[in-house]
């Protein structure tokens, strides 16, 4: 086995593979280090049980500090390529202004950004879901926003065909999609980047990384061997958490004090609508419409319509006992909207003495406020719709896990500089949504995409 | 055979679920599901120390009667009425003993398991799964792990 590369990448998530296709095409040797499975098509999880407690870590979730937000953390080669919505969004100019602001660098602009999203299209197709196959949640989600007089629009998904003209449900595609029409990084990048030559260890943890002229990564495979591999430069797509993990782990928290600082996670809340008629919100495409207004970016929050499989939806229900089975039995009648936070109050990761994450995560006035707002939109929604109960989630749910490396020209206040090398360690790179310098408030996916091409332009320069 | 947990751990596991999902007219109790067997499919993927932790917590369970857990667990369930340095352990506690239950009652457990996803009307549809016999022999070729090494 091959122990030295040009360019050894840390995660195969949404961004390395396209980091490792990019180098590859130049000639450079590639080798990607990845803690979840390869799962293919044919034998992604089919029932939940398996889904929730395989392909993420922490078993399924990862509290914050008070067990108020569940943290869900992909752990799967693709990572959330594979078990997300394949929601699609550019950054608006709010978004950049923001992330101007916060980092001090000028390229955050939707004119510098436009030939990278350019290139994430040219790799993946992506298509705005057809209103003719909307089902009954997004019914009742597009009328309460029309009765708003509040705008919407079809969302873009990363898919080829789903074949909704045949019945298929893409919420089975929450744990991977079984015919490769969602455009997970995996099926599309990566299976490029393996043809170009790339390698890839998979169940394989980082524990280290020892920086030098040649950098170490010391780590382990699923048989708890010690592997090391050495490389001439290395790039960090492991995800906030997983990215914070190991740089803590490598004894580098004093080096770079924000490190596992302003970490944002867009808080998502679940509002439930039981309905006398029924719903069957498992149908066809799991989400159609989006909440499309400047009403929305103003207010700091935006509304999803949203469903989530059986053992989710009882764990969401803030019952036990009878009351929560006679609420399950009605689960076919439920509609389901989220509010989403542009959360402003940073978050912090850290690595205890016995290496386990701690996650400090807080929601302040302001973010409440933006809770209970889009709570109350909600509910009138839902009422105006008919709903015979309202039920609000118990738990709050961080999906969009982003910063703890943000990038940035202030070294004490970022751990990454405008060529996405960490501060005063040379060759080292960061891409992924680790960099983000504060929350957008608008799903992160295509521009941590986007991201990564740019960061593989900043390599390969170097 | 159950790997992670011992048989006095099981039967508190079987106890509590009764309580979080003590049947209705139309669904059968957690114990009458019958899918204890499947624990380690959930267990086998928790962080090794949560996992003792989770141990220790049902073997001092184990020695309550059942209307002290019934006490507990409905405290637990009330999380957010707590004071906050009551609220986090037990929120902590609720979800993660209520998300062991659900997830043995509400989940699919294979084919031949259609007991109350069917009795739910919960039946999404899927096309077979795709052959991608291109990206196995990638696999075969340049995963580490695959490869003998």
């Amino acid at each position: 086995m091959k122990k030295h590369f040009d360019t050894i990448i840390i995660g195969a998530g949404v961004s390395g593979p396209i980091i490792a296709q990019e180098l590859s095409s130049q000639g450079q040797s590639v080798l990607i280090l990845e803690a979840g499975k390869f799962h293919i098509a044919e034998n992604f999880p089919r029932y939940e049980i398996d889904a929730t407690s395989s392909l993420y870590w922490g078993g399924g979730m990862e509290p914050n500090h008070d067990a108020s937000l569940a943290m869900i953390r992909p752990k799967v080669v693709g990572g959330g390529s594979i078990i997300n919505g394949g929601l699609l969004d550019e950054f608006d100019d709010l978004a950049f202004d923001w992330f101007k602001q916060k980092s001090g660098l000028s390229f955050f602009n939707s004119k510098d950004f436009s030939p990278l999203y350019k290139k994430v299209q040219d790799n993946i197709t992506i298509n705005k879901i057809p209103s003719k196959f909307a089902n009954k949640n997004a019914h009742i989600f597009k009328q309460g926003l029309k009765n708003k007089s509040l705008g919407f629009s079809n969302l873009s998904r990363g898919q080829t065909n789903c074949e909704y003209e045949k019945g298929n449900s893409c919420i089975e595609c929450l744990s991977g999609c079984p015919i490769n029409s969602k455009q997970s990084t995996m099926t599309t990048y990566l299976r490029q980047a393996l043809k170009q030559g790339v390698k890839i260890f998979t169940e394989f943890n980082v524990n280290k990384i020892i920086p030098g002229d040649i950098h170490l990564v010391c780590g382990q495979n699923k048989l708890g061997e010690k592997i090391n591999f050495s490389c001439e430069k290395l790039v960090f797509a492991g995800g906030s958490i997983g990215n914070t993990k190991i740089l803590y782990r490598s004894g580098l928290k004093d080096f770079l004090p924000a490190l596992g600082e302003n970490f944002y996670s867009h808080p998502q809340y679940m509002v439930l609508g039981i309905f006398n008629e029924l719903i069957n919100s498992y149908e066809g495409p799991l989400q159609t419409y989006k909440s499309d207004d400047q009403f929305f970016r103003h207010e700091g929050f935006k509304l999803e319509n949203v469903f989530a499989p059986p053992v989710a939806i009882s764990l969401l229900l803030p019952k036990i006992g009878k009351e929560l089975m006679d609420k399950m039995s009605q689960i076919t009648h439920m509609a389901c909207i989220e509010v989403a936070i542009r959360d402003t109050t940073p978050g912090k990761i850290s690595v205890n003495n016995n290496g386990k994450i701690k996650i400090r995560k807080n929601l302040n006035a302001e973010d409440q406020y933006r809770k209970k707002k889009g709570h109350n939109l909600i509910q009138e929604i839902f009422q105006e719709a008919g709903a015979k109960e309202i039920i609000q989630g118990e738990i709050g749910i961080g999906l969009h896990l982003m910063g703890g490396l943000g990038i940035g020209i202030n070294e004490s206040t970022s751990v990454v500089n405008e060529d996405f090398q960490i501060h005063g360690l040379k060759n080292i790179f960061v891409g992924d949504s680790s960099l983000f310098p504060t929350a957008p408030g608008i799903n992160p996916s295509l521009t941590v995409m986007a991201l990564a091409h740019k960061c593989a332009e900043a390599v390969i320069r170097s | 055979m159950i790997k992670y947990l011992n048989q006095r751990q099981i039967k508190t596991i079987i106890k509590l679920g009764d309580l979080y999902l003590p049947g209705n007219q139309s669904f059968s109790k957690f114990s009458e599901r019958n899918q204890i067997h499947h624990i380690d499919r959930v267990l086998k993927f928790i962080n090794k120390d949560d996992l003792n932790d989770l141990g220790l917590f049902l073997q001092l369970l184990s020695f309550l009667p059942t209307f002290v857990l019934s006490i507990i667990i409905a405290s637990a369930s009330k999380h957010n009425l707590l004071f906050a340095p009551l609220a986090s352990p037990f929120r902590l506690l609720h979800i993660s003993l209520k998300g062991l239950a659900c997830t043995l009652y509400y989940s699919k457990m294979n084919e031949n398991d259609g007991q109350v996803l069917d009795q739910l009307n919960w039946n999404p549809k899927m096309n077979p799964a795709v052959k991608d016999e291109e990206m196995k022999k990638l696999i075969e070729d340049n995963d580490f792990n695959k490869i003998q090494y």
